[in-house]
């Protein structure tokens, strides 16, 4: 050991031992702060360890597929239940969001005719045939009768023509079945409102045995007459279209667009009670005529 | 090549390779045994000490990466320099004097050294201060892991310092027969 330590090995050793004593000292008293060759050697160090950690990163991110698999399918369980519950929740928020909106509607409409009973319903199917009919998600059990008017917010849609318990068809203003005494809001000039096949396929319905005289007009509006009771006063039916001689010479007809949308309605009102609704529920639709006399000298209805 | 150049060659590539270790050690993402890290600088400063036959630069290069150590651990710079410096005095006067140069060697005296710095650090830095009442056998069983871990991550360390040697000095056997030959010469005298 004394050969040691008075070689030159030794000399070397001892001054190592005491230069590094006297960095840690020089160190100890910088209160925290870096000396210089801190400073030196954390320069020299920080690409590297930048470096380190961005391989290590991707290798973590690398690795976690297969090391963090099995958790990674535990929570892909966890999130597509989830997914589940928040797809459920969604279309109940959907459903109270349409229904909002049809409550919405029937408040502007009772706003509008505070006299209306409603009752509103999904169309839960389309009939395939030329008129547009389609089938409701209400019933004689709801409260629906037969031959009940069926209107939207924007206006006349159809009536009742076929009544289940929880289930009713809904004979348009397109269909032929459908007789509706209307009458023009500008003009006064009335007339019968009904289908045709060839109309119907546009989506337009007729207003026939208007007096010849008569100063209805392309753009009037028309609304319901509500004279027989089959209807209730004032809805709104249509915009006209178009005015022509009939074929007999005798009367006008006009082509009608219907202000309600038939054919993209999902969700539609039931007028179960008006101010003169008749009574008599087994009063057919189809002889549901309104009572028009031939405009011999042109007044309406 | 000039051997001096294929010397500087030689401690360039060992001095990335220290940086390198110091950046991986201090890497956020290193996986963890026991809740430690490997002393990866340690294990370099003793793979140069075993491979070097040059005594002197290998421990300059002990205490350079002692240094490193102090820096990516916030230590107090020199304390680790220091530690270094016996750790590898020690284990290059045993390979001079009574072992091989061979990796199980390079492995267990890497997890030793790593053991015997984490004790004197966690006397000078936990004990004397009182940190660690109650909890000495926690701080015992790190250490422990350290080493081991420290061990395990040796063989690969004392590849890349083998490779370094072969690529800039020739292979390592013409290095070690040098080592014996110097070591028979000094004996003579």
């Amino acid at each position: 050991m004394r050969e040691f330590f008075s070689g030159r090995r030794g000399r070397l050793f001892m001054a190592a031992v005491a230069l590094l004593a006297g960095i840690m000292i020089f160190s100890a008293r910088s209160g925290g702060l870096q000396t210089l060759p801190e400073k030196l050697l954390s320069a020299l160090l920080y690409p590297f360890q930048l470096l380190s950690q961005e391989v290590s990163d991707s290798f973590t991110e690398f690795a976690g597929v297969f090391f963090d698999a099995k958790e990674n399918y535990e929570e892909n369980i966890e999130l597509r239940e989830e997914i589940t519950r928040l797809r459920e929740q969604l279309v109940a928020y959907q459903s109270l969001e349409n229904e909002n909106e049809r409550l919405r509607e029937m408040l502007e409409i009772r706003q509008e005719d505070p006299q209306l009973q409603l009752t509103d319903a999904q169309v839960i199917a389309r009939t395939p045939d030329n008129f547009q009919s389609f089938t409701i998600d209400r019933g004689s059990m709801d409260g629906i009768s037969l031959y009940d008017p069926v209107i939207t917010a924007d206006g006349l849609v159809g009536y009742i023509g076929e009544l289940g318990s929880v289930t009713a068809r809904v004979v348009t203003i397109l269909s032929p079945e459908c007789n509706v005494g209307a009458v023009s809001s500008d003009t006064g000039d009335s007339g019968n409102v009904t289908g045709t096949l060839s109309l119907s396929k546009d989506g337009l319905t007729r207003m026939e045995l208007i007096a010849r005289d008569a100063e209805l007009q392309p753009g009037s509006l028309l609304v319901t007459a509500g004279l027989s009771g089959s209807f209730p006063e004032g809805i709104l039916i249509g915009t006209v279209k178009t005015v022509d001689l009939e074929e007999n010479g005798i009367s006008l007809w006009a082509t009608v667009e219907p202000s309600a949308d038939i054919s993209g309605a999902t969700a539609v009102f039931v007028v179960t009670d008006y101010p003169g609704k008749d009574g008599e529920e087994t009063e057919q639709p189809s002889e549901q005529q309104e009572e028009v006399s031939i405009p011999a000298v042109g007044h309406g209805e | 090549m000039t051997l001096r150049g294929r010397k500087m060659l030689k401690w360039t590539l060992r001095l990335i390779l220290l940086l390198l270790l110091g950046g991986i050690q201090s890497s956020p993402a290193f996986p963890q045994i026991g809740g430690t890290r490997p002393m990866l600088l340690m294990t370099a400063g003793i793979c140069a000490v075993l491979l070097e036959t040059g005594i002197e630069a290998a421990c300059g290069y002990a205490i350079l990466a002692g240094l490193l150590w102090d820096v990516v651990e916030g230590r107090l710079l020199g304390f680790y320099g220091l530690m270094m410096l016996l750790v590898c005095a020690a284990a290059g006067w045993l390979v001079n004097n009574y072992l091989r140069v061979s990796m199980l060697n390079a492995v267990w005296m890497s997890g030793f050294g790593s053991v015997c710095c984490g004790l004197v650090c966690a006397e000078f830095y936990l004990f004397i201060w009182g940190y660690a009442q109650g909890t000495a056998m926690v701080v015992l069983a790190e250490i422990f892991w350290r080493g081991v871990y420290t061990a395990l991550a040796a063989p690969v360390i004392y590849w890349l310092m083998k490779k370094i040697q072969s690529v800039s000095m020739g292979t390592v056997q013409s290095s070690l027969r040098l080592r014996a030959s110097r070591m028979r010469n000094e004996r003579k005298e």
